[in-house]
């Protein structure tokens, strides 16, 4: 059967290349591939391999016709490529639809994305990068009966790597999302500058429930486990003119689980978010607290599979290589935090703005851990009670993560763009499972410049440096230095070099971590091969992490879209 | 009221699957206390034996056949064969015809709905989940568990009685390495116990009852929390509650070891001796 879809699927992408009108439709689409040769290296770290060759790769072909939609996605993960989870290992069709638009009704069977608000009680999405795929194979309808009102419903169960769902005992997973826009729905609110909407989710996990033992104080019990756990959400977005204000408040019912300790506990989780924009000057503020709001389909799942919900983190994500050395994993059990980002714009021909403009930007974020008491003779996160009471308003002791972010853009020049930034960031590893490692503290400088020789030739100099005190190893090696040159030609062809230098290591190698890179694009296609070595680490996408092995070898990455 | 509205009820539909939460008190069942009390080992195992629940009621006119069917597999293989009568369902159900004797037991009733048992009289070997309602066929059942070239743990028993409460201790020696949890059930069956039966249709008023299974059952006991491997040896000691209704020098106490599927790899009895 999967040959069978695999043939279809290459005469469908070869009938695309000649045409891409297809019965009065349009066949859309796009492909990657990702391809490894990773050889040993023990200096590094950096595990044998023993298919030498490792590889993921996707093509997604959709087809529209009017109202009529489908599509499938091919994957293949033949082997996975390092610090993607084994369990990929394969190849076939994971994600095939059918969507229909009728009248108030759009209707979509097969497998879906979709969120409700934040994502707090329920976000179905894929983060490629992360190798994170919760899609839904089930049913989902969006009602749209008046101006302003739209009602979801979605039913089905998560992805989980190439497991027959339908065919494993992972929990059932329903939802009603409701959202009004009180300007579209009230008529003389139209065209009001003030703008408001309200919105409600409910969402609950059905999953057989197995028996769940537990020692308390010398006593055997066995556990009532809900079968349904639910999950409702409020929410609101109000603006006017240039202030807007947004909330989002959660609530999960009983669901001990393998994340909380199974622990009968609710959940619950708080989302605010703020900005105001005038004449060049933007403010945001933001402040979360989550406590116990960890929501799977299946109740033995850790790691990042199988999520029903999604908890954004509240801190910067970076996309300089040295400033995401220490990245901040949101914390299910419990965390609150603030973050707020200032960014101001002088005009051009001022003193401070010169003659382009200058664009300065302030960041600080800081995130702790929720005030948690035991209950009254139990031990804290006692399995089989209600774990712990906790003061909402009480911030916890524990200093997760602080950052604080300075940021200059500026146009020096009509060739010669300059972005110049400062972190100084405080690490816990506490948040990643290490309570016996000490805090990291580290201040980072970035100097990162693109010089235009004309409109076809470009040269960027990045310099990036890293200044810790903390040498233990694993999570903290001393300082490093990293320099990058990219030279980019008429946005067709690019080829970079870059070392990342360890050199404050006194607990091992002062390793080079050099890297050199050759790309090219044309049209919608870009390849691009880099050769050279790539330090371990973490990759956090919105809260959201996995564990990046070393490597030393070659990478190439095929991208094309049509 | 237009179509298109009729979409607003939608969100009702919440109200419909909700979630279950339980109040403090019915979160956690009590199982027992670690009991410091133990009692000398007095039963031990070095085969496997087969546990044999057999399904049966008065009112059931061919579980008299199931009854010799098993008597005839004790004789032949003698202490390797524990019995359990299970008297449930609508068989079991007493009646003034047969003096009202309820024989029933709620663990009885619980296996019942769980293995979906229809059929009476019914025989389930070793808790496979697969019954067998032709009395015939079942020695050739039991024979398939008595024949296994090795079995995965040997369960020693001891028990004391004291005024109504009866001292169980326990030891399970694990001779391979098992995957998942390993859990306990104790409970007691006793013999003797006399009563009106319909055999094949002829009501029978002093049938002799045996091996029927009798309610204060410690179920699914978690052998422990941490993993185990080949060679541990796991003890542990139980306090079980004697009825009143009980003639304890008929009673046996019989502890059944079984993974996290129900499936039991291997089961023991003793005498119960007041």
């Amino acid at each position: 059967m999967r040959r069978l879809l695999l043939l279809l699927v290459m005469l469908v992408s070869g009938f695309v290349v000649h045409a891409q009108g297809i019965f009065g439709g349009k066949v859309t689409g796009n492909f990657q591939w990702d391809i490894q040769a990773s050889r040993e290296d023990s200096i590094i770290g950096a595990e044998k391999v023993d298919e030498k060759l490792l590889n993921n790769a996707f093509a997604n072909i959709n087809y529209v016709n009017g109202d009529f939609s489908a599509g499938i996605r091919f994957e293949a993960y033949l082997n996975p490529i390092l610090g993607f989870d084994s369990q990929y290992k394969g190849a076939g069709i994971p994600y095939r639809f059918a969507s229909y638009k009728k009248d108030y009704l759009e209707i979509t069977v097969g497998n879906y994305y979709e969120q409700f608000g934040n994502g707090l009680v329920f976000r179905a999405y894929e983060e490629r990068n992360l190798g994170l795929d919760n899609a839904m194979d089930g049913l989902r309808v969006v009602a749209r009966p008046l101006d302003g009102i739209s009602i979801k419903g979605v039913i089905g169960k998560q992805r989980y790597y190439w497991e027959d769902i339908w065919d494993s005992d992972n929990g059932l997973v329903r939802g009603l999302d409701a959202e009004v826009s009180l300007n579209d729905l009230v008529e003389s609110w139209k065209n009001s500058s003030t703008r408001m909407t309200i919105g409600g989710s409910f969402v609950s996990v059905y999953e057989q429930a197995q028996p769940k033992y537990v020692n308390i104080g010398g006593s055997d019990y066995r556990m009532s486990i809900p079968e349904n756990v639910g999950a409702a959400a409020f929410r609101f977005d109000f603006s006017h003119k240039s202030f807007f204000l947004s909330a989002e408040y959660a609530q999960k019912g009983q669901d001990p689980n393998a994340v909380n300790g199974f622990i009968y506990r609710k959940g619950n989780a708080l989302l605010l978010k703020t900005s105001y924009f005038i004449k060049g000057l933007a403010i945001a503020l933001e402040a979360k607290r989550i406590d116990n709001m960890s929501f799977k389909s299946k109740r033995d799942e850790t790691g990042n599979m199988l999520n029903v919900n999604y908890l954004p983190a509240i801190t910067r994500q970076h996309s300089y290589s040295l400033m995401a050395m220490y990245p901040y994993a949101t914390q299910l059990n419990g965390e609150m935090g603030i973050q707020a980002d200032v960014m101001y714009k002088f005009k051009k021909n001022t003193m401070l703005g010169g003659k382009y403009g200058t664009e300065v930007k302030f960041n600080y974020s800081r995130v702790h851990s929720i005030d948690k008491q035991p209950l009254e003779g139990y031990a804290l996160n006692q399995a089989g009670t209600e774990g712990y009471t906790s003061d909402f308003f009480k911030v916890g002791d524990e200093l997760y993560f602080e950052e604080v972010n300075f940021e200059i853009n500026k146009k020096l020049t009509n060739k010669f763009k300059l972005n110049l930034m400062y972190s100084y960031q405080s690490f816990n590893p506490v948040a990643f499972g290490h309570p016996e490692q000490q805090n990291i503290y580290a201040n980072i400088f970035v100097a990162d410049g693109l010089y235009k020789f004309n409109r076809k030739h470009s040269l960027r100099t990045e310099l990036q440096w890293l200044l810790t005190e903390q040498n233990y190893g694993e999570w903290a090696k001393g300082d490093w230095l990293q320099a990058t040159l990219e030279y980019n030609f008429a946005g067709k062809w690019f080829f970079a070099l870059s070392d990342q230098w360890n050199y404050g290591n006194e607990n091992g190698d002062k390793t080079h971590y050099y890297n050199v890179s050759l790309g090219s694009t044309y049209n919608t296609t870009r390849v691009s091969i880099s050769y050279g070595k790539q330090r371990d680490g973490i990759i956090c996408i919105g809260g959201v992490c996995r564990e990046v092995p070393a490597s030393n070898g070659l990478f190439m990455t095929i991208t094309s879209s049509f | 009221m237009k179509t298109k509205t009729y979409y607003l009820l939608l969100p009702l539909l919440a109200l419909v699957f909700s979630c279950d939460d339980f109040e403090q008190d019915e979160q956690l069942e009590y199982l027992g206390e670690n009991v410091n009390m133990s009692t000398p080992l007095t039963v031990n195992q070095t085969e496997q034996y087969v546990l044999l629940e057999d399904f049966t009621g008065w009112n059931c006119p061919n579980c008299p056949k199931g009854t010799e069917e098993i008597n005839s597999i004790i004789s032949q293989y003698g202490d390797r064969i524990v019995v359990a009568a299970v008297h449930a369902g609508a068989f079991a159900r007493p009646k003034p015809d047969n003096n009202n004797l309820d024989l029933r037991t709620d663990y009885g009733e619980k296996l019942l709905k769980k293995y979906g048992i229809l059929s009476f009289p019914s025989l389930m070997v070793m808790r496979n989940g697969e019954t067998s309602s032709t009395p015939s066929a079942w020695k050739s059942k039991v024979e398939e568990f008595l024949n296994l070239a090795e079995h995965d743990a040997n369960i020693s028993l001891g028990v004391d009685v004291f005024n109504d409460t009866l001292l169980v201790s326990t030891q399970v020696e694990l001779l391979n390495n098992v995957d998942g949890d390993l859990f306990l059930t104790l409970y007691v069956v006793e013999d003797g116990i006399v009563g009106i039966q319909n055999d094949d249709g002829t009501i029978k008023n002093d049938y002799v009852f045996n091996h029927v299974l009798r309610n204060g059952v410690k179920e699914d006991m978690p052998l422990s929390y941490e993993p185990l491997q080949k060679g541990d040896k796991v003890s542990k000691n139980y306090i079980m509650k004697i009825d009143a209704g009980w003639v304890i020098d008929n009673c046996k106490l019989v502890a059944i070891l079984t993974k996290s599927n129900g499936r039991a790899i291997q089961v023991n009895q003793i005498e119960i001796n007041g």
